[in-house]
């Protein structure tokens, strides 16, 4: 048996647009009862995007100007269960099958640079604001391929089913440009499969959809989504043993997100002009864009020096994507009129990207990670 | 089953967006547990529509600031470490040489949010709402008493004190943190007891020495000088079996004198148009605004400037009941969940004095009232809510769901 059968693996499935998404083979395995951590460290300089007609910009934010980015290193640490549930009540379902839990916990460093940087400075607004991450917490059955735990028989196909959640404990400033948090809460649910074919040779498929609650305090003059759009994601993974206890593996992952609505918005980079003694500002409505897309390759090399521990290094690649952005109506109206019968008249739109979840992201990273299993069992469900 | 029971120690919670430091009872909270570390996280959920008023009626939360069904939601998670034993074992020290002693550090991060009309109206100031991030730091030292038996009745006490570093996220913007931004030192003592392995009962008084805070938040509404608080609880536990447990429980804490506020800022970010505050006073502004209509010519733009002093209200106070029905996995993990009901309580409100100042075209600004004279008629009185963790008393039923997954022990 090798050493790769001997380490049960996890994986971050489908985060955030923007964040990083490692995929680990094996993800959908059942994996015997015990406890995995994995520490996942990435540098992402995040200095262009995909605009809203999927066209690939040199800047984060092209409406403040060019070479805007936002440079991100993040630590990202995963806890993993997978046991047995009400064991001794026989119930039906609950009792026949492992199940499995993971909290995701997570620092990231942002910071700002370029034109975005500039108008943050010059409109009292704030660059980046760093800290700890929102917490995902996923919790589900294994569906299939768990029934031989007990006695190690060999099944070489597993099929999980997790929800999960997000709170968004992320630190934050309500007038920054780039946050490690959200500020929202996300729920989702994820049915993944596990096969192994052929000895050496481990494919994994999954998809997940997530939706959100509402931001009641989107950040840098609620530039950010007040309500993100539903996203749907794919992942699929092939990998194989490549000599000893070195193993590749490709990855494709796919996400799709519904329109993201704003609301009161307030500033843009480029206001229309006010009429002579007029004051102009936003209209505070609401106002969706058309929604996200976000295609990755990923790349990876696997070596399991010990039993117990895996290293991967990824090489995450954008194929495509689309971010977020709005036309945003301005109104006007005289100035200093705050009552009723004011009348404010159109007064044009300025375009808006749309920050936070609707940024998607077309620069190209490195990803390093490590899972050390801490349980007793120290294989696979079922071994290669 | 007493290395199960070890999950439930230690909730020392911070109850909610705007709750104190509870001493929520929960099961088998103080019992003498065996040597070792231990480790555990919680998580606890809240949804605020409603708070107590300083006559201990229940109002809608921010109230009358803003229209009724705004909600204040919050997340905290508490990861707590815990190390029981001797140090002072091989010593000749009197009492502490046989005496088990307890250490428990908490780290806490957490999530609060308004909802948009709170938000919205905050902008009005220059304020904002939300706050998320690490929290604050607890650190507790304590002492068991020898575990007492008669028959089937056995009992211990604890002697503890907790501190609490300041360390949290705090923005002085913001009408919620995750940091309080002052120290706190809590002496506590506790009891035990156990009835046939079955019938569990924990008890505790508590004093909350409150240190200043200089730089208050969202505008001022914090107080200055948080008043002390003490805190009682009490709680009964029955264990069906080896796996499940239900308790009901009690818990009162009153603050010892009034919540200082010293340092008022909250008042308009811009001059406010005369029809603004004259023709639409209650307008969702500042309700009982009275501005006199002689100033109130459409070109005007007034300012409201706040009249330094130091305001108090007339402390705080809360009762809950409680009830839980416990899940315990395996020694490892315990699912706990639970409602507290809000018997009464009392928040906080306090007086404040505005002058009134007059923008002419120019920009000059003109204060046109005296609020050092009593009676004058410009001059603005309002009630303002007291805010955060030591001022705001919530007066809706909390919903705790607690996780807590004991990654080692012995």
């Amino acid at each position: 048996m090798s050493r790769a059968s001997w380490l049960a693996l996890l994986v971050p499935l489908a985060a955030h647009a923007g964040e990083p998404v490692s995929l680990e083979f094996g993800r959908y395995l059942a994996k015997y009862p015990a406890f995995y951590a994995t520490t996942i460290v990435s540098h992402d300089a995040r200095d262009g995007i995909f605009d809203a007609s999927g066209e690939r910009r040199d800047s984060v934010a092209p409406t403040y100007g060019a070479n805007g980015s936002f440079p991100e290193t993040r630590v990202d640490q995963q806890l993993e269960w997978f046991f047995p549930f009400f064991e001794s009540e026989q119930l039906p379902f609950l009792s026949s099958r492992l199940w499995t839990a993971r909290a995701d916990l997570g620092y990231a460093h942002v910071s700002a640079d370029g034109g975005i940087a500039d108008y943050a400075r010059a409109n009292s607004l704030r660059e980046a604001q760093s800290g700890i991450t929102d917490i995902g917490m996923h919790f589900g059955p294994v569906l299939y391929g768990s029934e031989g735990w007990r006695d190690g028989r060999d099944i070489p196909v597993s099929v999980v089913f997790t929800i999960d959640t997000s709170v968004p404990i992320g630190r934050r400033n309500a007038d920054a440009a780039v946050n490690a948090g959200s500020n929202v809460f996300s729920y989702g649910a994820t049915l993944g499969g596990y096969w192994r074919p052929v000895r050496g040779w481990f494919i994994d498929v999954g998809a997940h959809w997530r939706d959100f609650g509402k931001n009641d305090e989107p950040a840098f003059n609620a530039q950010e989504p007040t309500r993100p759009g539903a996203q749907w994601s794919l992942d699929a993974t092939v990998a194989a043993r490549v000599w000893r206890d070195l193993y590749a593996s490709a990855s494709y992952f796919h996400l799709s997100g519904a329109a993201n609505r704003y609301a009161h918005v307030r500033g843009s980079a480029h206001p229309p002009s006010a009429g002579l003694l007029m004051d102009t500002f936003p209209d505070p409505s609401g106002i969706d864009d058309n929604g996200i897309r976000d295609r990755r390759a990923d790349l990876a090399a696997h070596w399991f020096p010990l039993q117990r521990l895996r290293l991967s290094a990824h090489y995450v690649i954008p194929l495509g994507g689309r971010s977020g952005e709005l036309d945003l109506p301005y109104e006007q109206q005289p100035q200093g009129c705050v009552a009723l019968g004011c009348s404010p008249t159109s007064n044009g739109t300025d375009h808006v990207d749309g920050l936070g979840v609707a940024r998607v992201y077309a620069s190209r990273y490195f990803m390093i990670a490590a899972t050390w299993n801490f349980g007793q069992g120290d294989f696979w469900m079922h071994g290669p | 089953m007493k290395r199960a029971l070890v999950f439930l120690i230690a909730s020392l919670a911070g109850g909610a967006a705007n709750a104190s430091i509870l001493f929520t009872p929960h099961l088998s909270e103080y019992s003498d547990l065996p040597r070792g570390a231990y480790a555990d996280h919680t998580l606890i959920f809240t949804h605020i529509t409603k708070v107590f008023d300083d006559n201990g009626n229940r109002i809608s939360a921010g109230a009358p600031f803003v229209p009724d069904g705004e909600h204040i939601d919050a997340a905290l998670m508490l990861f707590r470490y815990l190390w029981i034993g001797n140090v002072f074992e091989n010593t000749k020290i009197p009492f502490l040489d046989d005496h088990k002693q307890i250490f428990r550090v908490i780290g806490t991060a957490g999530w609060q949010e308004a909802s948009e009309a709170v938000t919205e109206r905050s902008r009005l100031f220059g304020l904002t709402t939300g706050g998320n991030g690490f929290g604050d730091l607890f650190v507790l030292g304590g002492i068991y008493s020898h575990e007492h038996r008669f028959g089937p009745l056995k009992f211990n006490t604890l002697l503890s004190v907790t501190e609490k570093f300041p360390t949290g996220a705090y923005d002085t913007r913001s009408l919620l943190n995750v940091g309080t931004h002052y120290w706190s030192t809590i002496p506590q003592i506790a009891l035990h007891a156990s009835l046939f392995g079955r019938l569990q009962f924990d008890g505790t008084a508590a004093y909350q020495f409150n240190g200043r805070n200089d730089t208050p938040a969202y505008g001022g509404m914090t107080p200055t000088e948080p008043a002390n608080v003490y805190n009682l609880e009490g709680n009964l536990a029955w264990q069906f079996n080896e796996h499940w447990f239900v308790d009901f429980g009690a818990f009162f804490r009153a603050s010892r004198g009034p919540n200082k506020f010293g340092n008022v800022t909250a008042t308009f970010k811009d001059p406010q148009p005369a029809t603004t505050l004259c023709e639409n006073p209650t307008g969702g502004l500042i309700p009982g605004l009275q501005i006199p209509p002689n100033l109130c010519a459409l070109t005007n733009h007034f300012a409201l400037i706040p009249v330094p002093g130091e305001r108090q209200d007339k402390g705080i106070r809360q009762t809950y009941l409680s009830t839980s029905l416990y899940y315990i996995y395996r020694a490892s993990s315990v699912v706990d969940f639970r409602v507290s009901y809000p018997i009464n309580g009392r928040g906080s409100q306090f007086p404040m004095d505005y002058e009134v100042a007059l923008i002419q075209p120019n920009g000059d600004r003109t204060v046109v009232s005296n609020c050092a004279t009593p009676g004058d008629s410009v001059c603005q009185h309002v009630k303002l809510n007291g805010v955060q963790e030591a001022a705001a008393v919530p007066a809706v039923p909390l919903f705790e769901l607690r996780f807590v997954y004991l990654f080692w022990a012995p």
